[in-house]
């Protein structure tokens, strides 16, 4: 249902920003009216169709900068939205929430303390949860380290979207590595990246580096 | 008794905290695991640890159910008051049962305590054991015709009682089927939790609108409850299966003779 709600929304964005463009293409045509002697001048040329060149988002440029980890962390806070609604939706953890979060933790023992927290909130009747949850915003404060393969950074999340009455500035950390494919047999994971860290020690302070251990 | 459990994880919603989180240790190793005392001060209130259906990532990656414990009164949230004898959370909370197998055993490791064994546990996997009754499906006589009901026969069993002695006690396992009828023609039609039987009593009819051979398959779904040791606990669905392949569906035809 996201998915289909955002495809259409794209759809609804692309069919705008056509109507943009033929509205800018008529304008421009009126507003050369007067001088024709210009559009002889210069006759259209028929050229080749325009090619749509699709970029990877998540390919891993020459230098990761913020903007790369930011962007990476909002694929992942995605993925992580659709697991919440499909439990929500589904009120128990079906096989396709435990393959995507699967595919979302780097370990077995993240993926098992995310499985943890989402049966306290089962427990609990999603007590806190909006009906209709979006995804939680995570945003990066400070590179920490990084490097090719291993990425941590200070962030901060916001859970506005997810829960009533969140954090909308929850100080944590993250550590994320290149994601071991044969996590993710499905491709739900499309930032090709996948946490190996999460969140804050028991004292809210900063952990020692998952990059260097 | 053991250490007790670890405190329970975060919500999701503010999930960050590096703990070690959802326990899937007992408090003891026999007895009843459910009251435990938390405090080596003999004057310190006990605490009771509530057992749940703690889904896990096995050691084959795959997903699998093991036995988890959190402490009552750890959640203000959740003000329903819990009776682990009898109720538990999931159905309290109307959630959908996690339909996996239970997880193998634990090793032992050294100089670690025994494998970690519970009720819930010695029950899921002796349920993974029994052999369940299949359904035998018959028509009669042994084909059909377009347009007239065919009456299945399930020859099956549509409850069964199952028992084993273990180091809890005696397990109690009440199971429960209900059929599904795929007549080969595209369609499916159940739940029926009743046996079909011949004509001209049973309800489990079908009418073929075109003659051909059909693979008819009869899934049975068998939900269970357990008891053992003062604990009760529902099972995950299992099925079994029957067949009847290339049945006939034939035609009359009107001969007008002269």
């Amino acid at each position: 249902m996201i998915c289909i709600a955002l495809v259409a929304e794209r759809r609804t964005a692309i069919s705008a920003v056509l109507a943009v463009v033929v509205l800018a293409a008529s304008a421009a045509c009126s507003s050369g009216g007067p001088d024709r002697s210009t559009v002889g001048a210069n006759p259209t040329v028929a050229t080749e169709p325009p090619t749509t060149t699709t970029t990877n988002p998540y390919a891993v440029p020459a230098v990761i900068d913020v903007a790369y980890v930011n962007r990476v962390l909002a694929g992942l806070d995605a993925a992580m939205g659709d697991v919440t609604r499909l439990i929500l939706r589904t009120r128990t953890i079906p096989r396709e929430a435990y393959d995507r979060m699967r595919a979302i933790y780097d370990n077995d023992e993240r993926l098992q303390l995310a499985i943890d927290s989402f049966q306290s909130d089962m427990r609990r009747n999603f007590a806190g949860y909006r009906p209709d949850p979006g995804d939680k915003k995570t945003t990066v404060t400070e590179l920490l380290t990084v490097t090719r393969p291993c990425v941590f950074v200070r962030v901060t999340r916001d859970y506005t979207a997810v829960g009533q009455n969140s954090s909308s500035a929850d100080t944590q950390w993250i550590a994320l590595r290149r994601l071991d494919t044969s996590r993710d047999p499905h491709g739900f994971n499309k930032t090709q990246w996948a946490f190996s860290y999460e969140g804050y020690t028991d004292t809210r302070s900063q952990p020692s580096d998952p990059c260097v251990s | 008794m053991g250490p007790p459990p670890s405190a329970g994880p975060n919500s999701i919603l503010c999930s960050g905290q590096d703990t070690s989180v959802g326990s899937n240790r007992t408090p003891g190793s026999s007895g009843n695991p459910v009251t435990y005392v938390s405090s080596s001060s003999s004057s310190a209130p006990s605490v009771r640890y509530i057992p749940y259906d703690r889904l896990a990532s096995g050691p084959d990656g795959q997903p699998c159910i093991t036995t988890g414990y959190f402490a009552e009164g750890t959640q203000p949230n959740d003000s329903t008051a819990l009776d682990p004898v009898t109720q538990n959370v999931a159905d309290i909370h109307g959630l959908a049962p996690l339909e996996y197998p239970p997880c193998p055993p634990q090793s032992q490791a050294a100089g670690q305590p025994g494998p970690v064994e519970t009720p819930s546990m010695i029950a899921r996997r002796y349920w993974e054991q029994v052999a369940l009754p299949q359904p035998k499906p018959v028509i009669a006589p042994g084909r059909a015709i377009t347009g007239k009901l065919a009456y299945l026969e399930t020859r099956g069993q549509l409850a069964e009682t199952y028992r084993n002695n273990t180091v809890f006690g005696q397990l109690t396992i009440q199971a429960t089927g209900s059929y599904v009828v795929a007549w080969g023609d595209g369609e499916t039609r159940g739940p029926y939790s009743f046996e079909g039987v011949p004509w001209p009593n049973g309800r489990i009819t079908h009418a073929y609108s075109r003659i051909g051979a059909y693979n008819i398959v009869v899934t049975q779904s068998w939900t269970a409850t357990w008891s053992l040791g003062g604990e009760t606990g529902v099972l995950r669905t299992l099925q079994t299966t029957g067949r009847i392949d290339n049945f006939p569906v034939e035609q009359i035809q009107a001969v007008i003779g002269r």
